[in-house]
């Protein structure tokens, strides 16, 4: 479970976070939304635990992250924007390394079964992750976090730069981790496949969730329509139901 | 657990990383061209030594007096052995005296200088194993350590390793040693494959070795603890490779060359020619008097030979009257230049701590036997030699030098080195500091990475 309660977090003058409140729920993905500097980047950071927050409390599956960071990332995986691993090493061995750091030692084939999970070619598993295309280490990304069995997930931009197979085959192994239990909340600029994934949208805007869509609701939106409108400061700036 | 994951990852990526091989590939080239060069330099010192003796002993079995008034004026050589690892350090060697002549009338003559004995001025100018270790290495070492933490933010890793439950302290301490442990390993295997290659240079004394490659490592170890100090203080692998660079031209070029000019100013070396010109004078002035108190023994019968010029001969009295007026005679006449020497060696000693490669370069030469200490201990046995020789000689009165059919049993001289204790308790204030350099590095990073920007 993902939780934010009145989360904030100000850079001297700067408020980049102000407020948040939001819920993920174990099997729920929440999708945000929002430009550069909306505030998406600093949520996932006080989440892993990056920058202290300024106030309110991030939770991970109940463990307050700024009270017990190491406590908090037993619980909560990552996957980049761009998953940069080790590149001379190989794909399994990135990922048995990754799931030893998160406390999990696992033999050859448990990795390649990780690897397996997500979509990846066998033949990739034992070659250097710099040999990779971007996709498939997205995909070795989203096997490290499948293999540290955390609950809670979180990715950042996990779409950007895909090519549309790669994309749609990240998509089926992110909805098979939802289906697996996890609680996953996602940064992205691809409302195609936000709305495919998500149970629940928000739209940030100047460190302020302005829009949040969920349910019925969400199913009949025109997302792109709302989104633009908020992007362009038209919308009313005032948060829908959760 | 986790540390020794970080460990294990660093060591397999290393393996991979074609950086790897060029920093071996590098060190192989400049310790094959060191070791070459430091076993010719080392060879050609031992022919001339040879010949020189050789010539010596031919010189003394043919001397025309063939007495014991003859064989005090002959001058002995008494040959410096090389230093038990002359060949990797050349040290000061290049600039003190490998032998000295003694004779009756010379005490020590062509003693060469401690203050030859230069911080970096003779390191550079030699290239050998000292120089590669203290002054090539540590280019490599800065850089690998510049990349340990700036490359991992470069990469995209770092978030990812600390979306999970490991400790600051603990990874970098873990990547630090993974980094430090590679890095030597990789140097130390291009240095066995050079010594392998340039046909096993000689090495004197394995106790010393061990404590050289000791010292080096620890030498190198500071630096890519600075290269990691970089790293922290910078966000891009370019800035903290700028950053380690800069700090590599400063503690290895500009500052031990600004410790010699500070060590100099207000202070010349003084002319030599006014220390020369008095121990004349006072050359002359003995004689005189030598040869008035021979006059003087003779006119009293106390002298058996009609004709004795020497000191070596006659009383006991005034033999050591001669010999303590004499050495009063050339203290005072050396005492400017010597004094300027302690004075510079003290300077330079003080110095010497503001530069690490300053510290490991005399370090090194003092762990190798080629500094002037060791040169100290040769002169002061050299001299304790022409005593003991001239003792012997005024024994042997009348007999005849030509009676003595082995040269080799009248002039046996063997240096006794210092024993290891002592070479350690010499150079342990620099091995303390430069430990303290590697521990500030690696405390400075430490309290630096607490407070790094992971966004």
């Amino acid at each position: 479970m993902i939780e934010a309660i009145g989360l904030t977090k100000r850079y001297d003058t700067h408020l980049a976070l102000d407020g948040l409140d939001l819920l993920v729920k174990p099997g729920e993905v929440f999708a945000l939304f929002g430009g550069n500097g909306a505030g998406k980047s600093t949520t996932i950071n006080l989440f892993l635990g990056f920058v202290p927050p300024s106030g309110g409390r991030a939770l991970v599956n109940g463990v307050d992250v700024a009270a017990r960071p190491a406590e908090a990332r037993r619980h909560l995986a990552y996957v980049a924007e761009n998953v940069m691993l080790y590149g001379h090493v190989s794909a399994r061995d990135n990922l048995k390394y990754f799931a030893e750091l998160g406390g999990k030692r696992l033999s050859a084939a448990e990795a390649d079964q990780a690897l397996a999970r997500v979509g990846l070619d066998a033949s990739a598993f034992g070659r250097p992750v710099r040999l990779l295309s971007k996709g498939m280490r997205q995909k070795c990304g989203l096997a490290i976090a499948f293999a540290k069995g955390a609950p809670a997930l979180f990715l950042d931009e996990p779409f950007s730069g895909l090519d549309p197979l790669a994309a749609t085959e990240l998509q089926a192994s992110i909805a098979a981790l939802k289906a697996d239990g996890r609680a996953i909340l996602m940064s992205t600029h691809d409302l195609f496949r936000a709305r495919a994934l998500a149970d629940a949208v928000g739209i940030m805007r100047k460190g302020r969730m302005v829009r949040r869509f969920a349910g019925e609701e969400l199913a009949h939106v025109d997302l792109e329509k709302v989104y633009l409108e908020t992007m362009a400061g038209d919308a009313v700036a005032a948060p829908g139901p959760a | 657990m986790a540390h020794l994951a970080v460990v294990r990852m660093e060591l397999a990526d290393a393996l991979r990383q074609p950086r790897t091989l060029i920093v071996g590939l590098v060190a192989l080239v400049f310790f094959l061209v060191a070791f070459v060069q430091g076993a010719a330099r080392v060879n050609a010192e031992i022919a001339a030594v040879a010949a020189a003796q050789a010539e010596n002993r031919q010189a003394w079995l043919a001397q025309p007096p063939q007495n014991p008034h003859g064989a005090a004026h002959f001058a002995v050589l008494l040959a410096k052995p090389q230093a038990p690892l002359a060949s990797l350090v050349a040290g000061a060697e290049g600039a003190l005296a490998g032998h000295v002549f003694t004779d009756a009338h010379r005490l020590i003559p062509a003693a060469g200088s401690q203050a030859a004995d230069l911080p970096i001025g003779q390191a550079i100018g030699s290239l050998d194993a000292a120089f590669v270790i203290g002054a090539v290495l540590p280019l490599l070492a800065v850089l690998a350590g510049a990349d340990l933490v700036a490359g991992e933010k470069e990469r995209g890793t770092l978030r990812l390793v600390f979306a999970n439950p490991v400790g600051r302290r603990r990874w970098l301490a873990a990547k630090l040693a993974g980094r430090t442990l590679v890095f030597l390993a990789v140097v130390g295997l291009a240095a066995a494959i050079a010594w392998l290659l340039s046909g096993g240079l000689p090495i004197g004394d394995p106790a010393r070795l061990l404590a050289f490659t000791g010292l080096s490592a620890l030498y190198l170890a500071g630096w890519l603890a600075v290269g990691a100090l970089c790293s922290v203080a910078a966000q891009r692998v370019a800035s903290a490779a700028l950053a380690a660079v800069a700090l590599w031209i400063g503690l290895v070029i500009v500052v031990p060359r600004v410790i010699a000019t500070v060590a100099e100013l207000g202070d010349p070396m003084p002319a030599t020619s006014p220390a020369r010109m008095a121990t004349r004078v006072e050359e002359v002035r003995l004689r005189r008097k030598q040869a008035a108190l021979v006059k003087a023994l003779k006119a009293r019968g106390a002298l058996k030979d009609a004709s004795p010029t020497t000191a070596a001969e006659g009383p006991a009295e005034v033999r050591d009257a001669i010999d303590a007026e004499a050495a009063r005679a050339r203290a005072k006449a050396d005492a400017p230049a010597e004094a300027w020497r302690a004075s510079q060696l003290r300077k330079l000693d003080a110095l010497g701590y503001a530069s690490p490669a300053a510290l490991y370069f005399r370090a090194a030469a003092g762990l190798a036997g080629t500094d002037g200490d060791r040169h100290a201990d040769f002169l002061a046995q050299a001299f304790a030699w022409r005593k003991a020789f001239l003792a012997r000689l005024n024994a042997l009165e009348d007999r005849k030098v030509a009676e003595f059919k082995d040269y080799d049993a009248i002039a046996p001289f063997t240096f006794v080195e210092a024993s290891a204790a002592e070479v350690w308790s010499r150079q342990a204030p620099r091995t303390a500091a430069l430990l303290g350099l590697l521990l500030a590095a690696v405390l400075a990073a430490f309290w630096r990475f607490h407070r790094y920007d992971l966004r």
